[in-house]
């Protein structure tokens, strides 16, 4: 983005009662430009949001830190250079790079690491940062030549380095990916000497583009995907088993064919993560499962689920496997040798992300690699991640027995089910689980509304504050945490204003028994929902007109009485129950 | 010449969105208000970035009206010529 495309974005007015979003940026240079990126790249992330960037005061990075600490702001973007580790290191200051000061700048910078550590540690005890170490060249202090890493350079840079890992390991920090940014912008195009003697900004203003946007990124992170579907032939291997047999396909480097290995590594990477992986390909289904026994695959059978292999369009299968899987087309990756088949099923589903696999170049199909772990990047990976595959199995079962089974009637299969929730009515900061669920979850959630960890720790924060977590299980084993309701008490009275669950979880009753629970245990006599229609919560608005019948409404009001006359046959049991 | 007055008004828009073009072809740091020393930093890099030009530091002191500004685009990409 160019610098006046950054300032025609700040121009448009954000829509007329748009939620604040609120971020701090300390740094001890000029920001000047960096503040306009990143606040022209978080207007582009968040049309919705309108974007308030404070800053603090020239030279003082330790005093803006603190600064930062007393602010209303909970997100803070730190941006550190060598400047602030020693100012020798900067060029506005003339401190001496002669050969006896480097001792002591390596001390200077060394105790100022740890000064930072503890202000950082002080500050993302109720905020969360997002940091970004160093990105300038080191100016020209040491007297070796340029070719060579001395001494010094190698201690410095270590010192600073050892301060990363320190910062990364505290709770609501994060770090900015150095070696990522050096992709984008290269090291050599990054300062901007003119700009830093005349006004103290340092950053070329490409730089400063590339660098706001990676820091926009991590303020405000894109929804990872959660499901890949690959084609088989020429993409998950090489070759076309009908035609070569399950002894001519390869992925090996014998083969000149080792990309379609790494490729299938990393699939089964992104399925221990708990991405879902199916199959679409135009193929006999026996020599499919033929070739699946080969022993040198690196992804298994069992770790792909469904495959839907057959001859009819692509765009059928993928549907399917939606349906089965319960997501939305914009959550899935398709992957493809084909360009004609790419086509076919994106003009089926057009917000499904569909990339090619580029056999013929490796070069390519490598960076293709890079584009998915960065489509599926998430922050923690969870228990749930790792029953996500068996749950669907579960579910897919579960579903061929209601229709083929000898009643079709619901409350037959759920009767059977042994399902049990635990309840946790106490929020534990340290569990990132309940974050996931309300920044990831689109189809039963009461308004779209998402969080940031921060924010959600001061709202729990509040006397009043109605937290509860719900996990389930049942004979064909856990779900997981699948549901999290937050609101606020007042006497006999709940306000809800976010109320999340899993798709996974979906037809087993569970919101009818979280709201039984409310109603029953906690002495909550009525219930307000502060719903807002979106794209994708229609199952939510569906429960809604359930329980209310009629048309929706922005808020609704729920009583027990009301509910009660409602609600169907509920078969679970409580079986765990977490209360402070 | 035509062509760089209106991607320099351009570049003006964008950093005084409420002055009309006629206005920007007057404008100076004495007739418009917020026009201080960080906004002629900021207007400079937009305008070397739009007229990929580098403008040096002692130039910075001379341009503080859209003519003075036009001016040393003007020379600097007849240079480069």
């Amino acid at each position: 983005m160019k610098l006046v495309e950054a300032l025609k974005i700040l121009q448009g007015a954000p829509p007329t009662n748009a939620e604040e979003l609120s971020v701090y940026l300390a740094c001890g240079f000029l920001p000047l430009h960096l503040v306009t990126f990143i606040e022209a790249y978080l207007r582009q992330r968040l049309p919705d949001r309108q974007i308030a960037i404070e800053t603090g005061i020239y030279g003082d990075l330790p005093g803006n830190l603190g600064k930062f600490k007393g602010a209303a702001t909970c997100i803070g973007v730190v941006v550190f250079e060598w400047a602030d580790f020693d100012s020798r290191l900067g060029l506005r200051s003339l401190g001496g790079w002669g050969p006896n000061v480097l001792a002591d700048i390596l001390i200077n910078v060394q105790l100022r690491a740890d000064s930072f550590l503890e202000l950082l540690k002080d500050v993302s005890s109720s905020k969360s940062v997002v940091i970004s170490m160093p990105s300038l060249p080191l100016p020209p202090v040491s007297y070796h030549p340029i070719e060579q890493a001395s001494l010094w350079q190698l201690q410095l840079i270590q010192a600073v380095n050892d301060f990363a890992v320190s910062a990364a390991v505290i709770p609501n920090v994060k770090i900015l990916n150095q070696w990522s940014l050096e992709m984008s912008s290269p090291l050599a195009e990054r300062l901007d000497v003119k700009s830093e003697l005349s006004s103290g900004f340092p950053y070329r203003t490409a730089h400063a583009s590339r660098l706001a946007k990676m820091l926009a990124r991590l303020i405000q992170s894109s929804q990872s995907k959660k499901g890949l579907i690959t084609d088989l032939d020429d993409t998950f291997w090489r070759g076309l088993l009908g035609e070569s047999g399950v002894m001519g396909i390869s992925w090996s480097l014998e083969r000149h064919s080792h990309i379609h290995a790494l490729y299938q590594q990393l699939l089964r990477a992104l399925s221990d993560s708990g991405v879902l992986i199916g199959v679409v390909s135009k193929n006999d289904p026996a020599l499919v499962l033929e070739a699946f026994e080969r022993e040198d695959l690196l992804m298994t059978h069992g770790r792909l689920f469904p495959f839907e292999v057959n001859w009819s369009a692509k765009s059928e299968s993928v549907g399917r496997i939606l349906q089965i899987w319960n997501v939305s087309p914009d959550s899935v990756v398709f992957v493809d040798d084909s360009p004609l088949e790419l086509a076919e099923v994106k003009s089926v589903f057009p917000e499904m992300e569909c990339l090619r696999f580029p056999r013929d170049d490796d070069q390519a199909a490598y960076i293709l690699l890079e584009d998915l772990r960065d489509l599926f990047g998430k922050e923690f990976v969870f228990e749930e991640d790792a029953i996500r595959l068996d749950s669907i199995r579960s579910g897919a079962e579960l579903r061929n027995q209601k229709m083929n089974g000898p009643s079709l009637e619901a409350d037959f299969f759920l009767k059977q089910l042994e399902a049990e929730l635990t309840l946790n009515l106490t929020y534990d900061a340290s569990d990132e689980r309940p974050l996931e669920l309300i920044n990831k979850t689109n189809q039963f959630n009461l308004n779209g509304k998402r969080m940031s960890k921060t924010e959600l720790v001061s709202r729990m924060a509040a006397h009043n504050a109605f937290f509860l977590l719900v996990s389930y299980r049942d004979k064909y084993g856990p779900l997981g945490k699948v549901a999290v309701i937050l609101g606020k008490v007042d006497s006999q009275r709940l306000n809800i204003d976010t109320w999340v669950m899993s798709c996974r979880a979906f037809s087993q009753r569970i919101e009818y028994k979280c709201l039984e629970y409310i109603f029953d245990e906690l002495g909550i006599s009525e219930i307000t929902f502060d719903f807002k229609p979106t794209v994708r919560n229609r199952p939510l608005q569906e429960f809604l007109l359930k329980v209310f019948g009629a048309e929706l409404r922005p808020t609704y009001t729920l009583d027990k009485e009301t509910f009660s006359n409602h609600k169907p046959a509920l078969y679970h049991t409580i079986k765990g129950l977490i209360h402070a | 010449m035509p062509e760089i007055r209106q991607r320099l008004t351009h570049c003006f828009a964008s950093i005084f969105p409420n002055l009309s073009d006629d206005e920007i072809q007057s404008a100076s740091h004495t007739s418009v208000a917020n026009w201080d020393s960080l906004v002629t930093i900021t207007l400079i890099s937009v305008v070397e970035e739009e007229f990929n030009v580098s403008i040096p530091l002692e130039d910075f002191d001379n341009m503080v009206s859209f003519e003075q500004v036009l001016d040393r685009v003007w020379r600097r990409i007849e240079n480069a010529s």
